[in-house]
């Protein structure tokens, strides 16, 4: 299986993949408007699948000027997929998370239930939309557009356990520059393995995500115990009235049989 | 040829009847996201997204169908809510009985007011529903604009108050619809009179005051079993 | 370059300054972060602002605008009085050993023979010894105090660690931290490479700047090596062609100068003894310049007419043409009509309302773009003119997109690289090219008849690319090869042009390019089988498809790799002859017991590489001496001269004063956005990425100014004032200078009044003046004040 490796120690921040991702998926430009830094805008969007994220602060006295770039991370145990009432996200072949056009019916269900908060809903379309690893793409043998153009090859694509032994070797070369650095999700199998990961050079807090890449506990309560549950019982008080049903038809014929 | 008592006035019979349209129109347009199987029925909503809109102005209807009533006769729906809201813990043994009874057997019950302690139950459950909806649906309504934790919660709480709502009104509906014993309130919810007969054996702390007494048939006191129903 | 992108990758140590490649040439990041991973280089950002380039640092060194040869004179300085340099490079090639003449000195921050008057220097002591025979005298011990090298060292000897920081505002520890790391590369297999673009040249001494990088390289050994060198990154993806082929007014192509109107080239005799060297490589020049002209005029040039030399448009030797020269021409109503083919002056040029003003006396303006950009709605309101007073007619031409046509274009590492059309242009656009094409045959038409003898020039101006209205592209590229008159075939390269009229070239540092075997520009294999990054079969680099320029230096002067890890070319003793994996720069059988075998840089006279610059190279010093920017908050502390005294100071009364304007400002570009905007702000995609013009501010002095980020505030001096929106940010932090705090500013210039998104013209604050010896205007480093807009 292949996976894409985000390696942020050499992101250099210029975001010629946010334009290569809007020129591949044919999105349009936004109008947006100064938000007091470089990024474009506070969070992605439907139109807008990635977002290099801009941090400026000091560590210890140095100036550090980090890059996040948020998308999706294609994991193998998918949230978004397991919570779509409509089947409308699936896996491709490759392991992109994708989206069916037409089922999706817009219901925001897959952003509530992603960990990372990443589907975003159209909601004049009432069509969820995020990154789709350019599935076109590698259907095709082509790679995705963001880590083709990539200058500095902090997006990598490929096989993904070999990705995963690059960045294994990658972090303990940059924890002397960054301390901090780690593999996020610190865990190759975490979420049933994600397509994407990344070398954070910050805590996973430090971006917003959260500290441990894992299922919701509040989705895992909903996706585990009420759902079923929403089938369970009212099937179960049907099942009542059927029983019921034939139990008092029983006994109602009897009672007639005794009246004869 | 029994005597009919009077037991549901107009207000409760509009809140009955609008909840119930309201609430199944929601139900069905939410199961669309739960059970496939209920997929040929979309093209009647307008699709999923028709469903959606559906959805809304039903979930308007649900919302407002207690509080107009409550608006039409405030007394009513309060004392109703008061008296379902009571409970004392021998009220509990009513449920064996119930269950017994329900699939064909005989139970022996102690003396109902007005509502039994099925119904009393189903008022709880139904109004405590009806609160969970509709703060969940209000996040679910604006879902993009509220993070995903709230978001995953509402959902939760939605789904909760869709299952055991639906668990309730299942069995509420068979045996209103089909169960020998029960059956006879339907009428009640349709005219607001019910057989005395039925009055007598099911209802009969209530039914011992409101009898009809001589000179004083239309004058109903209230009691510990039930309260004043006027004809609004 | 003098090396190329890909070479970056071989490189130990990159010292990025007065560039920010990361944002402006990302493609630089591919190979800086290859050289940082697998090499463990390191990359140090010498840079005002911190930028996403200084994000990946692992030295980042702040720098006062304009301060850049203090800060590279205290790096020689400190390398030579701590002897870090690379001793054997030093002394056998460069000119180090060389003696200077006995009258030179530099003095009060002067070198000899200034003439105030002129504000010009005499250059007649800016030359080497020489004994009696005509010869340089050397000491190759370095010792005597008359050698380039004590001279150099002496020089310097006044930049010390502590001058230079109060100058530059470095802090000190930083700054000493940036020179042992660099210095490190002087280690044999070892190499350090300079990289820079307009943050080093555009400035009042921007040549001088660059010149201050190559000393510190050849003190170092840097230079011919993998890994090493000066290297320009360009602004634009072909600016570098666009110089190769003779844009700049002073040069035609190949870099060879234009004649003037003066009697030393008063013919093609006298212009060629006045212009060519009798040694080094340029003693070839008759041989381009000929076979240029037979280029221009074909048939018609001949031995009798003087190639046609006479044809050639002749500069006015006391007329500027460089860019603000012509805008004030302009100004003073000495031009009729502009051509505009991809320029926007009022938001690339400096002084934008100056220029707006230039531009009502044009009669006619011809602008070719692809969008409509704010110059050719200079007239406008918008723009801030009153539309009833501008007379001038404007002509727009819709111009192709670079996948809209096919042609070659020049990366900064001199690759000449084919491009073909990928879809056809939009509407009515048209190529540059056939655009010219169609001019050039309107004009010969329309002059056919003409008997005056001023017309010759275009009447016998060889065009023969088709008569449609496609210019035959193929035909052009072929010229420009060059071809063999006597055989009609195409050269094998330059070293086969002669000087008699029997070869034609257009451009000879381009020939060999397309010999009969056909376009090697349209080359794409991919074999390095150096593993150096040359892949010498990709394209072709000029010239002689060479990727590492003076890589005879990358051998030490017995002809070995200086390392194993670093060979480019060698000497092979069975063969007698210099081989490796790149085309020697250096003729191919010089050996050992030619005195020139040691003479690495072949384009010089005396094929040395130069810490002293004799002759006038450079106008304003044989030596880079920090002078303070034109507009500058401090004395200059190095001497009582406050500028470059040989500067061109076009409006003196428009120096802006520190007490009024404070802070120190830049001009510069970020990665979303090209140029002067147009190809950017008109498109969604980039349009989103960077909305709005701002400026950016440090929070201290967004503190003592009461602003936040997102606040408009005044940007503002004597040439005009803009309101932009600020941009608080810890990436700029005030300086120390001289003991006082100093804050700078930064102010991304592609905003204009047009497209898309739109915003203030950064250009109206940048002043107009000319760096001493190619009239760069110093976008860098100029004085403003901000204040809040309400």
């Amino acid at each position: 299986m292949n996976g894409m490796f985000i390696d942020t120690s050499l992101c250099v921040g210029c975001r010629g993949c946010m334009t290569a991702c809007k020129s591949w998926n044919e999105l349009p430009g936004e109008k947006t408007t100064f938000t007091g830094s470089l990024q474009s805008m506070p969070d992605t969007t439907p139109k807008t699948y990635t977002l290099i994220k801009f941090y400026e602060h000091e560590e210890n006295g140095r100036l550090r000027f980090d890059f996040f770039k948020q998308q999706c991370f294609h994991c193998g145990d998918a949230a978004c997929e397991k919570a779509c009432p409509e089947d409308a996200i699936y896996h491709t072949k490759e392991g992109a998370v994708v989206r069916n056009y037409e089922r999706c019916i817009g219901c925001d269900y897959c952003q509530k239930a992603c960990p990372f908060n990443i589907p975003r809903i159209d909601t004049q379309e009432k069509k969820m939309h995020k990154c789709t690893l350019c599935f076109d793409r590698l259907e095709n043998g082509e790679i995705p557009a963001c880590a083709q153009t990539c200058s500095p090859g902090a997006i990598k694509y490929g096989n993904r356990d070999e990705l995963w032994e690059v960045a294994q070797k990658r972090l303990a070369e940059v924890k002397k520059e960054y301390p901090k650095a780690n593999l996020y999700p610190s865990d190759k199998n975490a979420l049933g393995g994600t397509g994407v990961f990344y070398l954070l050079i910050n805590e996973p807090e430090f971006y917003g995500l959260p500290a441990e890449a894992k299922l919701k506990t509040t989705f895992s309560l909903w996706h585990d115990v009420v759902r079923p549950l929403g089938k369970i019982v009212p099937g179960l008080a049907l099942g009542a009235t059927v029983i019921a049903a034939v139990t008092n038809s029983v006994k109602k014929q009897r009672e007639e049989g005794h009246g004869e | 040829m029994s005597n009919k008592i009077f037991r549901f006035n107009k207000t409760m019979r509009f809140f009955h009847w609008s909840y119930i349209t309201f609430y199944f129109l929601l139900a069905i347009t939410g199961a669309f996201l739960y059970f496939d199987f209920l997929d040929w029925l979309r093209p009647l909503f307008g699709g999923a997204q028709g469903a959606r809109i559906v959805h809304r102005v039903a979930a308007v209807g649900l919302i407002l169908s207690p509080i107009i009533s409550f608006l039409l006769n405030p007394k009513e729906i309060w004392e109703t809510l008061k008296y379902a809201y009571s409970w004392k813990a021998s009220d509990l043994k009513f449920f064996g009985g119930f269950i017994k009874e329900f699939f064909g057997g005989h139970a022996h019950y102690e003396p109902q007011g007005k509502y039994n302690q099925g119904e009393k139950l189903n008022i709880v459950l139904q109004s405590l529903g009806w609160l969970l909806f509709i703060v969940s649906g209000i996040v679910l309504w604006r879902f993009e604009d509220f993070s995903p934790e709230v978001g995953m919660i509402a959902l939760i709480g939605h789904d909760i108050a869709f299952i055991f709502t639906l668990a309730y009104a299942i069995g509420h509906i068979y045996l209103s619809l089909f169960h020998p014993v029960t059956k006879p309130a339907l009428e009640g919810m349709l005219t607001g009179y019910v057989d005395e007969e039925y009055a007598k054996n099911h209802h009969p702390l209530w039914y011992n005051e409101v009898k009809p007494v001589k000179g004083e048939a239309k004058k109903q006191a209230k009691t510990k079993s039930g309260f004043v129903t006027t004809q609004k | 370059m003098t090396n190329h992108w890909i070479d970056l990758k071989n490189t130990d140590c990159a010292l990025i300054i007065g560039a920010n490649p990361f944002e402006n040439h990302p493609v630089s990041s591919k190979w800086l972060m290859e050289a940082k991973v697998k090499r463990g280089a390191k990359i140090i950002s010498v840079d005002p602002r911190f930028t996403r380039t200084s994000s990946k640092a692992d030295i980042y060194a702040p720098l006062r605008a304009g301060t850049d040869i203090a800060f590279i004179g205290g790096m020689i300085n400190y390398i030579l009085e701590n002897e870090l340099y690379d001793h054997e490079y030093v002394a056998n090639y460069t000119n180090a050993s060389f003696l200077v003449h006995d009258d030179y000195k530099f003095e009060d921050g002067l070198f000899s023979g200034y003439d105030p008057k002129e504000r010009k220097y005499d250059f007649s002591t800016w030359e080497y010894k020489k004994n009696e025979k005509g010869e340089i005298e050397k000491d190759p011990t370095l010792k005597h105090p008359r050698t380039v090298f004590q001279l150099l060292k002496q020089h310097y000897s006044r930049y010390t660690i502590d001058k230079v920081c109060e100058i530059t505002g470095t802090p000190k520890e930083i700054y000493l931290e940036v020179i042992k790391t660099f210095a490190e590369t002087a280690k044999r297999g070892k190499s350090g490479t300079i990289l820079y673009a307009m943050g080093g040249t555009q400035h009042s001494c921007g040549s001088q700047i660059v010149r201050s990088y190559a000393i510190l390289q050849l003190l170092l050994g840097n230079m011919g090596v993998p890994g090493g060198g000066v290297n320009a990154l360009r602004g634009e993806s072909n600016v570098q062609g666009s110089t190769d082929f003779g844009l700049l007014n002073h040069i035609i192509t190949g870099y060879i100068s234009t004649p003037i109107a003066q009697p030393e080239h008063k013919d093609l005799k006298a212009y060629l003894e006045k212009e060519t060297p009798k040694t080094g490589f340029w003693s070839n020049k008759p041989k381009f310049f000929i076979s240029y002209l037979k280029a221009m005029y074909y048939d018609k040039a001949t031995k009798d007419n003087e190639f046609g030399y006479q044809w050639l448009p002749k500069r006015h030797p006391k007329k500027n043409y460089t860019y603000i020269g012509l805008f004030e021409n302009l100004a003073k109503g000495e031009l009729e009509g502009m051509l505009l083919f991809g320029q926007n002056p009022i938001v690339g040029g400096p002084n934008s309302n100056r220029e707006r003003e230039a531009l009502k006396n044009l009669k006619w303006m011809v602008a070719v773009d692809l969008w409509m950009t704010e110059t050719m709605r200079f007239w406008t309101e918008e723009a801030g003119s009153n539309p009833a007073e501008v007379q001038t007619e404007v002509f727009v031409l819709p111009a192709a997109a670079s996948f809209e046509k096919q042609g070659s274009i020049s990366s900064s590492g001199r690759w000449i690289q084919w491009r073909w059309k990928a879809v056809e242009p939009l509407g009515e656009a048209k190529a540059d090219l056939d655009i010219i094409h169609m001019l050039a045959l309107e004009l010969k038409k329309l002059y056919a008849q003409s008997q005056r003898p001023e017309d010759e020039p275009i009447k016998n101006l060889y065009w023969d690319y088709g008569t449609g209205n496609e210019c035959d592209i193929d035909r052009v590229a072929r010229e420009i090869n060059g071809i063999d008159l006597t055989t009609g075939k195409q050269v094998e390269n330059f070293l086969k042009l002669a000087d008699d009229g029997s070869t034609l070239c257009g451009n000879w540092i381009y020939s060999g390019f397309y010999p009969e075997a056909g376009n090697l520009a349209q080359r794409r294999e991919q074999d390095d089988p150096s593993g150096l990054g040359l892949y010498p079969k990709w394209t072709y680099a000029w010239p002689l498809n060479r990727r590492i320029l003076y890589n005879r230096a990358s051998a030490d002067p017995t002809g070995k790799p200086w390392h194993p890890d670093k060979a480019v070319i060698w000497w092979d003793e069975n063969q007698k002859k210099w081989v490796g994996h790149d085309v020697p720069d250096f003729k191919p059988t010089i050996g050992p017991d030619d005195p020139a075998f040691v003479n690495p840089f072949i384009m010089q006279t005396d094929g040395k590489g130069w810490l002293f610059a004799p002759q006038g190279k450079l106008k304003d010093g044989p030596f880079p001496e920090h002078y303070e920017p034109w507009e500058s908050p401090v004395q200059n502390l190095l001497s009582p001269v406050q500028n470059n005294p040989v500067i061109k100071i076009w409006r003196p009364e428009e120096q802006s004063d520190a007490q009024n304007y404070p802070y120190v400002a830049i001009t510069y570009r970020v990665s979303e956005h090209w140029q002067a905007g147009a190809m950017t702000r008109n498109l969604p995609w980039q349009a989103e990425l960077v909305p709005e013009m701002f400026v950016e501010i440090g929070e201290e002095l967004a503190r003592e100014l009461g602003v936040k980020s997102g606040d408009e505030v005044i940007v503002e001096n004597k040439r005009g004032s803009i309101k932009v929106k600020a941009y608080v940010t810890k990436r700029m932090k005030p300086l120390m200078v001289n003991g006082i705090k100093r804050h700078q500013v930064g102010l991304p210039w592609h905003f204009g009044f047009q497209g898309l998104i739109t915003g203030e013209i950064a250009n109206k604050l940048t002043p107009y003046l000319g760096d001493a010896n190619t009239m760069i205007p110093e976008y860098k480093g100029f004085l403003v004040n901000v204040r809040r807009a309400k």
